[in-house]
């Protein structure tokens, strides 16, 4: 689902949930840009980090703006998708097809930089709250398994749009970030800060409106999340 | 913890894809469709293969695999596929795989050779000119055929392809040949996992095509059962690769009959007329050196004459009648007729010129210098051929008569071209390895093994005695198993398909073995531990591995297992792990980013350890060591619990391991102190697996360290002893065998008192069997009861006899009758005597 703003303009969201991205796993990291191929530096991004990742190593500018549109910058040359990095990006291209660029928008919200509307936390009692963790086919863990374990519900507002980016799964499992009033990370001094985590579980998806589906609301189940 | 690559991708997120490949089977079957990440495409399937997604994993498929520490072989899941109805028919593969074979022939020559490339049938027509032809677990291709055979076969295509022997009297349907697969049960499996990204995209570009940290085999398994067809598909059920070392038989329902052995007895009687003569053929030890020219005695049946085709006519005929009575010796007539001590000998009466009597078919082997004995002038001599082999090997080679006993329908078996037979006689019994059968197509009851090494593999180690007169009536029995060193034993056991191309342990015939690929076999893991010791695996019924080397096994605390050999790439192969908790085992075959300790951030949130299980270690244990019909065994106990508890005993099957090996390793067996197993959830991305050595540092409340009676340590030494898996869901569960924390049983010091003194070597008496408690390199004390402030000293171990030790160093003038050998001081000792005997504190003395 396209977001249907002005390049550049699209609402200012609450904060952002990301997802990570590892360039050492072959299919991510890699652009062509008039026939030759630029590859990101190995590592584990944060979905903005890995634009910025992607910058390092592509000629031209890839940023993401503050409202989580990504954009691209070239003197008319040709983009090439070689693997799903412009998808990820938000760019919507399959392999193989090709871009002829100066200025770039993403059409889509980037799968693993979710603009939200806002979102809660809170910790999970696990000897009292009922939470299904058993299912996910990528769970693991982090933390003390008899009693100590930092599981936290959060529960992300999302336009439609941003809600069809987090359908495409990464941000469903593996580590992610939700960011609140600030980039840093949450601590008592912090209290707007990002959380980071482990997906353990997806809870549900509700509407806030079941006829006018304007807005969905994510709760997830995150591991070593908070603090 | 260190990580696999495989298993940091998993962690970034990432699932698995599988796909199945089937022996012989051209399908790659994969579990989805689905785009890669570098393409708009799906994979391709696997080399050979055509790609069809009809695979269908449900959560109830978990894989597991668990060490069983009282047979040897690990046990594990079945796990039940279905291949989708509709996506077969979609892909018009359902027709091609799972209905009645359009072309059928039948097999009418035995196929036992891998390079046979013409497969000879009792009709083609109708078949197509070139294509591919099934038979049994086989599948081949062919370029050519005529009216009864199929030519130019290219042998054991296809995914995880194997030849075969294939008969053609079966009457199981392996003589079919058909153009499409029918047998399905048997047939290899290898299941793959893939890495797929979160969005749901395959990272390898090819189906069940191992890539370094993105594709990797899961899980070697062989179908059970041929294929059954529920309403949502066709069902296959697969049973992990070690079920078969449990359950599939070794030895055929010929190979293995007890033979019986003829000596002869009494003797032959010959006639001998005045004019008579009498020939001697020789069949001799070889050498080329003897004057013997090879000659086909005049009117021998033809049949008599292949029956001893190897034997050569002595270059005379010596007239025997009137005066002329001789005692052969090979001394003295070698240019006649060549008695050498491994010669056989045939006597055949000639009166007036015509054959009459050939004798020895049965009676006449290895035989001494022979004199024919008998009055002068007597038309009956009688003739003695004792069954004498020299008393101590190396042996050379002789000609065995073998009486075959039939098989129940009748039928003579026919016996494999070379191997190994068990003789028993009495309360003796030894191996003897065989080179050459000779058949006797006129008397099928009568075979003849060319023995080409007796006392194999004992070299005085193997008990209770060799048969060192073979004078009586005895028992042989080819040998269903194989002979050698334990690991080469279930490198055969395990390889042997009788084609001989599965790798260099592929030695035994048809039927006496697995058929394994030695790719699948971890040999260095066979070579890590005590099973550089002589073995006999012999059966005269169908047995299976586990029940023929587990014995073994289990004395060592030992198990074999399917495990990767590689995190990145799986490299599934069936290895020998140890069950004992404790450090990993050096040289272990995984590769630097295994999983290293069980920690809490690898322990599942939500899923509460399993209750600890208490294991018991056994207070008695029974070795049988004999082979076949011979009993012998033996026997530790440890009386104190034996009383207490009643006897926890442990039953093992270890032939022809020496007694003081089974005593020693029933002893540690008895001396493993209780330990408690606790299980847990793993998550997905722990590569962890059923054998792993590893500390278990979760601090968890369910452990406890008894060495230090602390409560929930934070590290205590850990056996993975069992791991399921789910495949859809990927959840792990563990079970470890935590470290007891306990001291095992010591034994007291041994002694040996001196009997006499050669040289560098002190005498023992060999029925106290004392000099086993020695070993080579090791220090013992020498000394003098009474005298010991004057007459000890420490002494090098060089070597070890049953009936003496010898030194390295010549020991002193005062040793002799009386003198002990024990241990030296406890800083001297090695580390076997230190771990395993009673000593005083630091005093540096045994008790």
């Amino acid at each position: 689902m396209k977001v249907p703003w002005t390049n550049g303009a699209w609402p200012v969201p609450a904060g952002f949930l990301y997802a990570w991205v590892s360039t050492r796993v072959p299919g991510y990291g890699a652009v062509d840009v008039a026939s030759s191929v630029y590859t990101a530096a190995a590592g584990y991004y944060r979905g903005d980090d890995f634009v910025g990742a992607v910058d390092a190593a592509a000629p031209g500018t890839w940023a993401v703006d503050d409202r989580g549109q990504v954009r691209t910058t070239q003197s008319s040359l040709d983009v090439t998708a070689v693997d799903r990095s412009l998808w990820v990006m938000g760019f919507g291209r399959e392999v193989g097809d090709v871009e002829t660029v100066t200025t770039w928008y993403a059409p889509y919200v980037s799968p693993i930089i979710i603009p939200h509307r806002g979102a809660t936390w809170e910790a999970v009692d696990l000897s009292r709250d009922a939470v299904d963790i058993d299912t996910d086919a990528t769970m693991r863990a982090l933390g003390d398994v008899w009693g100590a374990a930092r599981v936290w519900r959060w529960t992300v507002d999302l336009d439609p749009y941003a809600y069809a980016a987090f359908r495409q799964g990464w941000c469903m499992r593996g580590r992610v970030t939700l960011e609140g009033a600030t980039a840093d990370e949450l601590a008592s001094d912090e209290p707007g800060g990002a959380l980071t985590g482990q997906v353990v579980a997806v809870e549900g998806v509700a509407w806030r409106s079941a006829r006018a589906l304007t807005q969905a609301r994510v709760s997830l189940i995150v591991v070593g999340g908070g603090s | 913890m260190t990580q696999s690559t495989w298993s940091q991708h998993m962690g970034y997120g990432y699932e698995a894809a599988h796909a199945l490949l089937i022996e012989g089977v051209p399908l790659t079957l994969a579990d989805r469709h689905a785009l890669r990440v570098d393409a708009a495409a799906e994979p391709d399937a696997a080399d050979g293969t055509v790609l069809s997604c009809a695979l269908s994993l449900t959560d109830d498929a978990i894989t597991g695999e668990r060490l069983e520490r009282q047979r040897g072989v690990a046990s594990g899941r079945a796990v039940e596929v279905f291949l989708a109805w509709d996506e077969l028919e979609r892909e018009g593969l359902l027709a091609d795989l799972f209905s009645a074979p359009a072309y059928t022939a039948r097999l009418t020559t035995p196929i036992t050779d891998a390079a046979t490339t013409t497969v000879e049938v009792d009709d083609t027509t109708g078949w197509p000119s070139s294509g591919t032809l099934c038979i049994g677990l086989e599948t081949m291709t062919y370029s050519g055929k005529t009216s009864k055979s199929f030519t130019g076969c290219t042998r054991g295509v296809g995914p995880l392809g194997r030849t075969h022997v294939h008969r053609a009297d079966a009457s199981s349907g392996y003589a079919e040949v058909t153009d499409r697969p029918t047998r399905w049960a048997g047939r290899l499996a290898m299941m793959y996992e893939h890495l797929v990204s979160p969005e749901g995209r395959v990272v390898p570009d090819t189906w069940a095509t191992p890539a370094a940290g993105i594709c990797r085999e899961r899980w070697l398994a062989v179908v059970d059962g041929e294929p059954a067809y529920p309403a949502r598909g066709v069902r296959l059920r697969l049973l992990p690769i070690e079920s078969l070392l449990g359950h599939a038989a070794v030895g055929g329902e010929v190979k293995g009959r007890a033979l019986t052995w003829r000596t002869g007895g009494a003797g032959a009687t010959v006639y001998v007329g005045a004019s008579d003569k009498i020939t001697l053929t020789v069949v001799h030890s070889g050498g080329t050196s003897q004057s013997v020219v090879p000659h086909a005695p005049h009117n021998v049946p033809s049949n008599t004459l292949d029956f001893f085709r190897r034997i050569v006519e002595a270059d005379a005929n010596t007239d025997l009648s009137g005066e002329t009575w001789a005692t052969v010796d090979p001394s003295v007539s070698a240019e006649v007729v060549d008695l050498g001590f491994y010669a056989e000998l045939i006597i055949t009466v000639k009166h007036d010129g015509s054959v009459e009597d050939v004798f020895a078919t049965s009676e006449c082997w290895f035989l001494d210098p022979v004199s024919l004995p008998g009055d002068r002038g007597e038309r009956h001599v009688t003739v003695r051929f004792p069954l004498r082999p020299p008393g101590s090997p190396p042996f050379a080679s002789g000609w065995l008569p073998v009486e075959i006993a039939p098989s129940e329908d009748g039928e003579y078996p026919e016996l494999p071209a070379s191997g190994y037979a068990v003789v028993t006689m009495g309360d003796g019994q030894e191996i003897i390895a065989y080179d050459d059968v000779i058949a006797q197509p006129l008397y099928p009851r009568w075979v003849a093994l060319h023995v080409s090494q007796r006392l194999v593999g004992t070299n005085g180690i193997y008990g209770p005695r060799s048969v060192d007169l073979w004078g009586s009536e005895g028992d042989l029995a080819i040998v269903a198993g194989a002979v050698g060193l334990v690991y080469e034993a279930i490198e055969i056991l395990l390889t042997s398909s009788g084609l001989g191309d599965r790798g260099s342990y592929d030695t035994a015939p048809h039927g006496y073995g697995l058929g394994l690929p030695a790719a699948y076999i971890d040999t260095a893991s066979l070579r890590r531990y005590p099973l550089d010791q002589w073995c006999i695996v012999a059966s005269d019924s169908q047995s299976s591995v586990a029940d023929l080397v587990g014995g073994w096994l289990v004395l060592y605390e030992l198990c074999l297992v399917q495990r990767r050999t590689s995190a990145d790439t799986g490299d599934i192969k069936l290895a020998v792990v140890s069950t004992a908790v404790g450090a990993e085992e050096a040289g272990t075959d995984l590769d630097a980013d295994r999983v290293d300790e069980l920690s809490v951030s690898n322990i599942l949130i939500g899923s509460p350890p399993g209750t600890p299980e208490p294991v018991e270690s056994p207070n008695e244990v029974r070795v049988a060591r004999g082979v076949l019909t011979l009993e012998a065994a033996t026997t530790e106990r440890d009386p104190g619990r034996v009383q207490d508890q009643g006897a926890v005993r442990w039953e093992l099957v270890a032939p022809a391991i020496s007694e003081s090996a089974a005593r020693d390793a029933s002893r540690a067996l008895i001396e493993l102190a209780a330990g408690n197993l606790a299980s847990f959830a793993v998550p997905a991305d722990l590569d962890l697996q059923a054998g792993d050595a590893l500390p278990l540092t979760a601090a968890h409340p369910s452990t406890y360290d008894r060495s230090s009676g602390t409560r929930a340590p934070s590290s205590i030494a850990a056996r993975v002893l069992g791991l399921e898996r789910g495949l859809v869901t990927r959840v792990g569960a563990a079970t470890t065998l935590l470290d007891p924390g306990t001291t095992g049983t010591r034994w007291l010091c041994p002694v040996a008192v001196v009997t006499g003194k050669t040289g560098d070597t002190v005498d023992v008496d060999e029925d106290t069997r004392d000099t086993r408690w020695f070993a080579a390199g090791e220090k013992v004390l020498l000394y003098n009861p009474g005298a010991e402030a004057t007459e000890s000293e420490l002494l090098v171990v060089d070597s070890v006899a049953t009936d003496g030790i010898t030194f390295t160093s010549t020991p002193s003038s005062w040793v002799g009758a009386g003198t002990v050998v024990t241990y030296p001081g406890y800083s001297y000792g090695s580390s076997r005597q230190q771990d395993g005997y009673m000593y005083i504190d630091d005093a540096a003395r045994w008790r």
